[in-house]
């Protein structure tokens, strides 16, 4: 009776196990070392990789590591510890790190170790290595263009690729002498020293050949094609006899990344160039030492976008956005030209005694004229020249301006182009002089998470504070008690994406 | 096929400093004192036209704007004998909504919102209106005078706002054309991210989105919280969602979920993004792993209880 009465309880618990059969195996069952309190560590972190994307970054990626528990998602991991030579640099919890604000041409070698949610560390992985850019006024040196000679018969795609001496952006053609900004298709791997790009339709019985230059992330453009031809035989055939022929202009081809938007002008010399599509970050670049740059963008579909350029300069202050709203249609490529990037613009005094000077500083295109503008009463215009580095300093005469606030702001001209306005400063000018407090991580109005951008994240926080009694005054950014319109236009204005 | 656009914005011949500087400063004047004297308009497409009472007809919204702007809220004064009938942001220069397209409790249509970094330009779209009239007769739909454009400066200052009204001729039997584009384009991929609210004393984790439909427009927003991680067009269909706006507070305030936020056009089409979970659940700490605990407990002791029943038998054997 009591073997019926255990036999019972058994299946009664058994039965819900059928239940989640399929998402447990037996493996589940085992109480693994780690889960049952061991110090058990994570696996190490396994093909860990470098790869220098800028004069001043390196990406890292690498393999996830897996807790002892085995499951998948691995639920035991809690991160990962990043060692750049050597020395303890900082931990994540995703599988990849943008290392930021390194020096030009400099080698840096990295290890990666795991490590659980009871701070058991694994080891560290195998060292890597990576150089930054180094900085060049060469052009880029081609070579090892592929493919060459006769592919096989029915070869409708194949890989074009080369590689640099130096980082650089490829472009190629199908006609000779093309310089680099007129040529029509990007690489759809560039930036770096191997540029690579799927081709597409090719048929059988044509000879294909590509014109490509490419211009040094310094912005050094190749004053000569470099070809790559190759050739792919028409079928041998023994009805009929001769036809064929290249007739015709020949096959179209259809590079696999088309790319939508093409956007080129000038920021500052070697500064992070950043593009945002409807208020959200898509991408980035690095403009060249004369301060020009170019951000492709594909896999946009149809429709109305408004894209903003935003560029950092040498001290990581952010310029104000340039904006601009296109119209895009599936297979046009849309070049904006002439985006000229407003310098940034800094004060050292939030208060200065009238009399003494306001010293004002920024960056923009090299050799610039920059025109400041003090707003007050009359309004006074003080220029300046920047240097072959886009720097660029004044020392404004406050006795100039009456006592009371004061705001200033700048842009620069170069040739025929003059930029919009960079953001405006407030300052007063009074009896005594008061630095600008030091910049405690970043100070931008409108970012309201303290992440050093103006965000959906701040849009949101602001949505919520939105006809609610009594927001907070950082999130008020017009002061007037309650979150309305203005509010958001102020922090529209101040967008970073 | 390439098209090309260059910004040339001002042409300076025999560049001087003093000239650059005259030029800087009667620009810049303009912007200082804030003068609206390029006021941005807001119109309607069609701006008069014929319809009947048969079916419904579509009205745009649109704006103009020499000055750059980025923030609008319009307030449209329907007359009694329109109602409208749904809303469509499709290729809308507005990003970020404050207030989505409604119909107040006055009977007004109202939406606000915002573009980062400002718009200038000709004919952007803001909205795209479904109208169906009542009854016959000659009717105007305007702007209220209530409605808001503010300038891309650092303090939001309001642009004077131009405006025409729509005239409708309405006569009753008359069938309109609806040009509705058929859209199988699921929203633009987006990123949901995690942010903390505060609430109270306390603060609480909250998911925020946004993206958009050039087509056919954003219907809405659902959110569904599962410990279970997944593909994101698995949890499309296998996943219970609810209808959200953001920020949404999270009900997960441990963050163990994976979370999913389903972005829905007006036509169905749907795009699922997932924010992962940042403390995601051991298998022994999941619902299951409870009763698989006191399953296997309960086996032992049955094994135990078994092998101890069958020494015993062995024994007196």
């Amino acid at each position: 009776m009591k073997k019926i009465y255990w036999t019972v309880i058994l299946l009664a618990l058994i039965a819900p196990l059928s239940l989640f059969a399929s998402s447990f195996t037996i493996t589940a069952l085992i109480c693994h070392n780690a889960d049952c309190g061991d110090a058990t560590p994570p696996t190490v972190p396994a093909d860990l990789s470098a790869t220098a994307v800028s004069f001043t970054e390196i990406n890292l990626s690498w393999t996830a590591s897996v807790d002892p528990d085995g499951s998948s998602p691995p639920t035991g991991m809690a991160g990962y510890k990043i060692y750049r030579d050597g020395a303890y640099l900082t931990s994540v919890s995703g599988t990849s790190y943008s290392d930021t604000g390194l020096q030009p041409g400099q080698l840096y070698s990295y290890t990666v170790s795991a490590f659980d949610q009871r701070a058991n560390e694994s080891d560290q992985s195998p060292t890597v290595s990576a150089t930054t850019f180094a900085y060049s006024t060469n052009a880029p040196n081609p070579s090892a263009g592929s493919p060459t000679g006769t592919l096989a018969i029915g070869t409708t795609q194949t890989l074009l690729s080369l590689v640099t001496d130096v980082a650089a952006n490829c472009k190629y053609g199908r006609v000779a002498g093309t310089t680099y900004v007129n040529l029509p298709y990007v690489f759809a791997t560039t930036g770096s020293t191997t540029h690579s790009t799927m081709l597409t339709g090719l048929t059988n019985g044509n000879t294909y050949t590509y014109y490509i230059r490419c211009q040094s992330l310094y912005g050094y453009p190749m004053t000569s094609d470099y070809i790559v031809s190759f050739a792919i035989p028409a079928p041998q055939t023994t009805v009929g006899a001769g036809g064929g022929g290249g007739g015709g202009s020949g096959p179209s081809y259809v590079p696999t990344n088309t790319i939508n938007v093409i956007a080129r002008g000038v920021a500052y010399p070697g500064s992070k160039v950043t593009l945002t599509k409807d208020g959200q970050f898509v991408g980035s670049s690095q403009a060249g030492p004369d301060a020009r740059f170019e951000i492709d963008q594909s896999g946009i579909g149809d429709g109305t976008f408004t894209f903003g350029v935003s560029a950092t300069d040498y001290r990581g202050v952010k310029s104000s956005l340039f904006t601009f709203t296109v119209s895009l249609t599936s297979g046009v490529t849309t070049v904006i030209s002439g985006i000229f990037i407003p310098p940034t613009i800094s004060i050292d005094k939030q208060e200065v005694r009238r009399g003494d000077p306001l010293t004002v500083i920024g960056q923009s295109a090299p050799q610039a004229i920059v025109s400041m503008l003090f707003h007050s009463a009359e309004g006074l215009v003080k220029s300046t020249n920047a240097d072959s580095k886009g720097l660029w300093a004044y020392q404004f005469d406050t006795l100039n301006l009456d006592y009371g606030k004061h705001t200033t702001q700048a842009r620069s001209a170069t040739g025929t182009d003059i930029s919009t306005f960079s953001q405006l400063l407030g300052f007063t000018v009074g009896t005594k002089n008061v630095d600008m407090p030091a910049a405690v991580g970043c100070k931008i109005i409108g970012d309201l998470n303290g992440d050093c951008r103006v965000d959906l994240a701040d849009f949101s926080i602001m949505l919520y504070w939105y006809h609610r009694d009594n927001p907070p005054a950082y999130v008020d950014l017009s002061g007037d008690g309650k979150i309305d319109l203005i509010d958001f236009s102020i922090l529209a204005y101040h967008w970073t994406g | 096929m390439q098209k090309e656009f260059t910004f040339k914005n001002i042409e300076i011949s025999r560049i001087s400093a003093v000239l650059v500087s005259t030029l800087f400063l009667l620009v810049a004047l303009q912007v200082v004192a804030i003068k609206p004297s390029l006021a941005a308009t807001v119109s309607f497409d069609p701006q008069e036209t014929t319809v009947g009472t048969k079916t419904s007809f579509l009205v745009g919204v649109n704006i103009d704007s020499e000055t750059a702007i980025n923030a609008v809220q319009v307030v449209i004064d329907m007359p009694d004998s329109m109602v409208v009938t749904d809303f469509s942001d499709g290729d809308s220069v507005i990003n970020l909504w404050v207030d989505r397209p409604h119909i107040n409790a006055g009977g007004q249509i109202v939406f606000s919102g915002i573009i980062p970094g400002g718009f200038s330009g000709r004919g952007g779209r803001l909205i795209v209106m479904t109208v169906k009239a009542k009854e016959e007769g000659v009717f105007k739909i305007f702007l209220d005078s209530s409605s808001k454009i503010l300038q891309n400066l650092p303090t939001a200052p309001a642009d004077s706002i131009a405006s025409l009204p729509l005239t409708l001729h309405v006569s009753s039997g008359r069938d309109n054309i609806a040009n509705i584009l058929p859209d199988a384009t699921p929203p633009e991929p987006f990123v949901p991210m995690l942010v903390l609210l505060p609430n109270g004393k306390d603060n609480v984790w909250s998911v925020v989105f946004e993206t958009q439909d050039k087509v056919s427009g954003m219907k809405g927003y659902q959110v569904a919280e599962s410990w279970r991680f997944m593909p994101s067009d698995k949890a499309a269909t296998s996943l219970s969602f609810h209808d959200a706006e953001s920020p949404y507070i999270l009900i997960d305030q441990a963050l163990t979920s994976y979370i999913y936020v389903k972005a829905t056009d007006n036509q169905g089409n749907v795009r699922v993004e997932m924010v992962a979970a940042r403390y995601p659940l051991r298998w022994y700490e999941r619902p299951e792993g409870y009763i698989i605990t006191i399953v296997v407990v309960l086996f032992a002791a049955y094994v135990f209880y078994i092998n101890k029943k069958r020494r015993r038998r062995d024994r007196k054997a």
